[in-house]
Parts: structure tokens; sequence; C-alpha cells
């Protein structure tokens, strides 16, 4: 029997290595719990709706209906085109819908893309091309790489490892997240690879709190969404978080005459962020999504010193786990290393091209690990983020996201004398909120860095001094599942719907703008980013 | 046979280069600082061009300024006090010739209008591709003198609106931080604006966009109603006692994803 098919065989047990709990009768249910394989990713959750979401449902559909109707045939506004107006109607009517769920969300997708063709607002070739993106490739590298840990048992054993030492109860086990992300922040400025990387921890610790898609808890939604704003939000605290990021020190240094440096950067937004991540870790649990007394505690007889035995007893890593962790080491040391690929073999790896060097690897006879139907590939996902992707992207490419921004800044009429306070909060909440209507940083960052740039020469302010804050929230894409990778991989959990990752990303993001408004009253004027009174 | 002596050589080459220099060539400090076009196209695509050219000319002379287009007729000159403007061919490229009595270092600017008949073919109405036409606008600085910033404005029949931006020159790419077009509208007509700036000899200008008839199908309104009138009659039972506790998803089956 080969390699695979052993460890196909012990998958479908419920671990990668002989199971320790199998034989104790006291952490069989941890056992039960830890079952990886029921909770599948690809397969399409169920479960029922709260009152107040079969309200949204039933005015969902004809509130988005309506909606779509008076902006499509509203007269045709100046300096949009026809194009964008039709796309700006089919992606409010998607929005509307991916949010109350009148339908599943692939199939909002398919309407979506459906609609952007036939009025005419994204020619077809484009629409379908969407599938053949990068983004769409890493999500599908993504889970066949999650997969190798949850197959192998590795998943399990960093989650319970984390668990025995930090996770005494709900709210330091989110802790221990929030220490993890920011670790690896720097280490790894993919965004998506982070998620892959901790995905399958994160599933593990949810089952063990007893979270599922079947039994949404508040626990699962803190968790999921708590990691989601952090493996975002810490790329704003490093200048080379993102490729966006770099974008925007280029254009305030070509536009605004003045270098930024990495430790300008970094001294001025790492403080900031991370007083958003702590408000959040306590205002998610607390406050948004309160978590009850009976989630805080783990969902097993014996509670840590249970897991400490289970561990203990898993015994020491599998030929398989060692194989798993090869390859994603390998995985993620070419993450990690990124920089410095040029000078080693003369051409760069981008991260998707990495993860399919591992999943070559995992599906490799002898070697691998994974025989195909062992993947667990969310295909309905993959729908889901191929309509939102050519939303966003016909917004952009019609210049009707261009055209919603120049639209703002022009109604609020900023002239000579205005208050340089009231400009940056302004600044920096139309920033922060236009994540919800584009895909792309890249894009957001070109659209809207220069033209802030070119705010504040024309109202007489040091380039600098809103440009720099305002690229701090590059990086602040949390409002919805399809404004970024990570959301859109950690929405595949069906941990949390889209109105749950709303209210989360909404609130967060206005605590982050209101932070870094006082940020520029203080620090930054400490710093000299921002001017005296 | 006397040799040659290198003296009258040197002369002959300072004299070439004298007569290179010399007046009937523009003048080094001669510049089109700006040039305008405004193209209305009507129903039959008969052009009407509107065109306002700032020169900068130290000397009195003669420029040649590019028209872009060939069979201009009608050209109407504002009067401008020391300037006269004909219609011209230089090198077999129609352009605009603006002949200065006087020297204009500050710069003078001059309007002119023509039509171009046949600007726009539109070879009958369309259904294929939605209904729309494409319509390219190109401009070629063809004369020796740089045009150091030009804007072309394409402005379409009233019932016309511009569909979609497909190509330009400058391009609008991922290191574009401002569109070199836009979409405008003048009055009832729905039109393209796109900027270049430092356009030297062989540089080009254009635009390249889809246009339709500003008709939205009623019927997909009467649709839409329709479908949202349905709906929540359809699906009324989302929001009636739940007998199990659990909300049906239309379509049947519980609706939830991952």
């Amino acid at each position: 029997m080969s390699d695979i098919a052993a460890v196909s065989a012990s998958a479908r047990a419920g671990a990668g290595v002989a199971s320790p709990a199998s034989s104790s009768a006291d952490n069989g249910e941890l056992t039960d719990l830890l079952d990886l394989s029921k909770h599948r990713l690809s397969t399409v959750k169920e479960r029922a709706p709260s009152n107040s979401e079969r309200w949204m449902r039933y005015l969902g559909f004809p509130g988005g209906v309506l909606l779509f109707l008076a902006l499509y045939f509203m007269p045709p506004p100046a300096g949009l085109t026809a194009a964008g107006q039709s796309v700006i109607a089919c992606f409010m009517l998607a929005l509307v819908w991916w949010i109350t769920e009148p339908f599943p969300t692939y199939v909002t997708s398919l309407c979506l893309m459906l609609l952007l063709v036939f009025l005419d607002g994204w020619q077809m070739e484009k629409v379908l091309g969407v599938l053949g993106m990068d983004v769409i490739w890493l999500n599908v590298m993504a889970f066949v790489l999650a997969s190798i840990l949850l197959k192998t048992n590795l998943a399990k054993r960093l989650a319970l490892a984390l668990l025995v030492k930090f996770g005494k109860g709900a709210m330091p086990t989110l802790f221990a997240f929030f220490l993890l992300q920011l670790a690896l922040a720097p280490l790894i400025p993919a965004t998506a690879a982070r998620t892959i990387m901790t995905l399958p921890l994160m599933l593990v610790v949810a089952a063990i709190y007893g979270a599922s898609a079947e039994k949404p808890t508040n626990f699962g939604r803190n968790l999921f969404l708590q990691n989601l704003l952090g493996i975002n939000i810490f790329s704003s605290a490093f200048m080379t978080g993102s490729v966006a990021n770099i974008m925007a020190i280029a254009f305030i240094m070509n536009m605004g005459g003045k270098k930024v440096y990495y430790s300008d950067w970094m001294f001025a937004n790492l403080p900031v962020v991370l007083v958003v991540m702590l408000i959040a870790w306590v205002i998610g649990p607390k406050l948004l999504f309160r978590i009850k007394p009976e989630e805080t505690k783990l969902r097993i007889a014996g509670g840590p010193a249970a897991l400490a035995d289970f561990l203990k007893k898993m015994g020491p890593m599998s030929a398989a786990e060692k194989r798993g962790a090869l390859i994603f080491g390998l995985v993620v040391f070419l993450w990690v290393t990124d920089r410095f690929h040029m000078g080693w073999f003369g051409f760069e790896i981008n991260p998707v091209m990495a993860a399919m060097a591992g999943v070559i690897l995992t599906f490799l006879p002898k070697i691998g690990i994974l025989g195909w139907n062992e993947a667990d590939i969310p295909w309905h996902l993959m729908i889901f983020s191929c309509g939102a992707y050519a939303g966003g992207m016909a917004l952009e490419s019609t210049g009707a996201a261009r055209w919603v921004i120049s639209k703002v800044f022009d109604a609020l009429h900023f002239g000579p004398g205005v208050n340089f306070w009231l400009v940056y909060v302004v600044v920096i909440a139309v920033m922060a909120y236009s994540h919800l209507f584009f895909t792309s940083k890249t894009m957001r960052t070109i659209i809207l860095i220069p033209f802030i740039i070119a705010i504040a020469q024309q109202l007489g302010f040091p380039a600098l001094s809103l440009a720099l804050p305002a690229a701090f929230t590059i990086d602040w894409v949390v409002g919805l599942p399809i404004s970024a990778k990570p959301n859109v991989i950690l929405f595949t959990t069906g941990q949390y719907s889209v109105l749950d990752n709303a209210k989360y990303g909404v609130l967060m993001t206005t605590i982050g703008v209101i932070v870094l408004a006082l940020a520029g009253f203080t620090w930054f004027r400490v710093l000299g980013i921002t001017p005296g009174f | 046979m006397r040799p040659t002596s290198p003296v009258p050589l040197s002369l002959l080459l300072v004299g070439t280069l004298a007569a290179l220099l010399m007046p009937g060539q523009p003048c080094l400090a001669t510049e089109i600082s700006a040039l305008s076009q405004r193209i209305t196209v009507d129903e039959a695509g008969t052009g009407l061009v509107e065109v306002e050219v700032t020169v900068i000319a130290p000397t009195p002379g003669r420029i040649l300024v590019p028209l872009g287009f060939g069979g201009a007729q009608e050209l109407q000159v504002g009067e401008q006090p020391g300037v006269a403007v004909t219609l011209e061919k230089s090198g077999g490229r129609p352009c605009l010739a603006i002949i200065t009595d006087r020297a204009f270092p500050q710069g003078q600017t001059v309007k002119a209008r023509y039509t171009l008949p046949g600007f726009y073919e539109w070879n009958g109405k369309k259904r294929s591709d939605f209904g729309n036409h494409t319509l390219e606008y190109r401009f070629v600085n063809s004369q020796a003198l740089p045009i150091v910033a030009f804007v072309a404005e394409v402005l379409l029949p009233p019932a016309y609106l511009v569909n979609s931006v497909e190509d330009s020159i400058p391009e609008l790419n991922e290191k574009t931080p401002v569109a070199p077009f836009r979409v405008v509208r003048v009055g009832e007509r729905s039109g393209v604006r796109i900027r270049a700036s430092k356009l030297g000899l062989g540089d080009t200008c254009m635009v390249q966009f889809r246009f339709k008839r500003n008709a939205k199908p009623v019927g997909l309104l009467l649709v839409g109603l329709a479908a949202a009138a349905l709906y929540l009659f359809a699906f009324r039972d989302l929001i009636g006692k739940q007998p199990n506790g659990r909300g049906v998803a239309p379509g049947g089956g519980m609706a939830q994803t991952g």
C-alpha cells in the first residue's frame, strides 16, 4: 500500500498518526471535537438563521433590486461612463445580497457576473478571466496546503501547544493569536500566506471551543474576525507589509518631495496598530459579539489539563507529520526569503508559485502526503471570490471607483483657509472606508494617494501630513469578505456571515479612524508628521 | 591644379550651419505652449472643430500647427491683430499656418474653427456589441515645434453616451496617478477629454472609446419590479412562524454558504 493510502486511512480515522485518544475514554470527547474531517470546508454548511436574518433575507432581495433599478435608471451623472453606471448598480445589488443573503453568496456572485456582461458593464472575456487570477490560484493552493496541516495532525499539535501555553480561557486564547499574528507580520509580508499558515490552527482551536460552521458561536466569530483584522492591519505597521505601502511611499517621495524611511513608518504606525488591536481584542468579545460564559471554557472534560494530556499522548511526530512540516516549511521559507530570491536564483518566486511548488510536492507519489480527494478545496468559495473580484475590478477598470472618490472629495468643498484637522480626519476616513469599494489595495493607493497629495498641496498643507497617515490605512481592508485575500479565505470557514464581517469590519475601521485621528493630534505631532497647533 | 585650401572648407561649413539656423526655420524659442481642440460630432458624422492655440513667438514669422485631420473646410478665424491664419499643407500634412507680423514673447492665443465632413462614419445602426460604436481620435504632432500642453475633447451627438474608454495614449496604467482622459459633459453632449504634454515631432495623443444611444431597456425595470414583488409573495414564509425554528432558504434547503 502506498504511503498516500496509508496516510489517507489514518486521516479517515481522524488523525495522520494513531490517535492517542482512541484508547482513552477520558478524552474521547476531545478526539471527537478534533475530528476535522467532519468540518470539510468544501462542503456548503447549513445553519438556522435567526429572526433578524430571516427578515434581512426577506427584505434584502427587493431592497437590492430597488437600489439597482434606481442607480441603473437614474440620469447618467457627469464624468461617469455608461458602463461605470451599470457596474455601480450591479455591484450595489450584489453588496446588498451578499450582506442580507437572500441567496447563497456564490449564487449572488454568479448573478453579478451575469449582470455585468448583460448590461454591458464589463466584457465577458474579462469577467470569466477572473477565475485565472493569481488570487484564485493562491486560494486553491492555500487550501491544499492547509489540508496538509489538518490531515497530518500538525495543526492539532501546534494548536494544542498554543492552547496549553496560553489558552486558559477564551480571552487568553484570542490574545495568543494576537501575538502570533504580530510575530508573523514582519516575517511574511504576504497576508494570504499568513492566513494559510494560521487557518488550520484557528480551525482546531475553534473546534476545541465548540465553534463550527454548523453551530457558529461568538467565540468562533471573534477568533476568525480578530485574526482577519490582525493579518490585515499588522501589515500596515511595516512599510514592507504590502506592495501598496511601498507605492504610497514612492508617491509621497515623488509628488510630495519627502522621503520616508522604514523606521519612520514603523515608529509612527506600529503603536497605532497595537492600540487598535488591543481595543479590538476587548471590544469584540465583550461588546460586539459577546462571548457567553459557556463559550469561554474549553468544551472538554478536564479543561486545559486534558489538552496537555492529549498533547503528551500524541507522542513524537509521525513520518507523515515530518514530511508535511518539511513541505510546509519549504513554502514558508520561500515566502519569508522573497527579498533574497533575486540574488539566489536570478528571479523572484512570488507567493503563488511558492505555494504551487509545495502543492506539487504534496501530491507527488512516495514524497507526497495527500491524494486529490483529501485536498479540501471549497469551490463554492472560488465562485464567490470570482464574482466579488469581477465586480471590484469592473468598478476600477470602468473608472467608477475613481469617480465615486472624486465625487466624495468634490462634495466636501475644501477651500483655502479650511482647518487642517477637519481635512485630516476626512481624508483618513475616506481612505479607510474606501476599501469597501475596492478589491485591490494597489488600485486604491494609485487612485487615492496622489489625490490626497494634490489636496494637501492645493490647501497649502505639507503633503506628508495627510498622505502618510492616509497610507497607514491602506491595509485596513476588513469590511467585507471580498475586501482582501485573507478575508476571502477565512470566510470559507463558515464561522461568520457577511453581515458579521461587515459589522466587525466597519466598527474596527471606525475605531482605527478615531485612533489615527488621536494619533494625528498627539503622536504624529511629536514625530513631526502633522503640524503643530 | 591648385591644392584646396582648408579655409574655404571651414567657411563652407560655417555658412551651411548659418543657413540652417536662418529665419524661415522656426526660431529656437518659438513654441506652441498650448493647443486645444474640441470636436463636436453631429448626427451625420460631421465634426465641428474649435481650435485654440497659444504660441510664443519671440520674432515675427510663420508657425505651423498640426491639424491632425485632412479635409478641413470652412475655416473661420477670430480677429487677432498682427496675426493671420490659413490652412496649409506642410510635407503633405495639413496644418494651420499662423503668420505673425510682430513678436509675441509672452504668447498669443489664436482661435479658429472649421468643419470636417465625414469625421465619423456611422455605418448604419448597430445591434451587435450592445449597440456600441467605436470612435478613435488620434492626433500626431507632424511639425517640428513641440506642443507643451495638448488637450482634445470629442463631443458626441446629444442622444449618445460614452460607454467605456478602451485605450489611450498616454495610457492609463498602474503607474499613472492621474488619468489622462476624462468623461465630460458639455450641455447636452457627452464626450471624452484627453490630455498630453510635451508632444514632440511624431508624438501621438490618442483616445479610443465606445459609445451608444442613451436608452435603457424599460423591460428591465418592469422585470425587476415584478421579481421583487413576486419574491415578497413567494417567500413570505421566511418571516412567518417557523414551526421547527429553522428558516427556509429560497430555492429549498438551508442557505448558508461557507
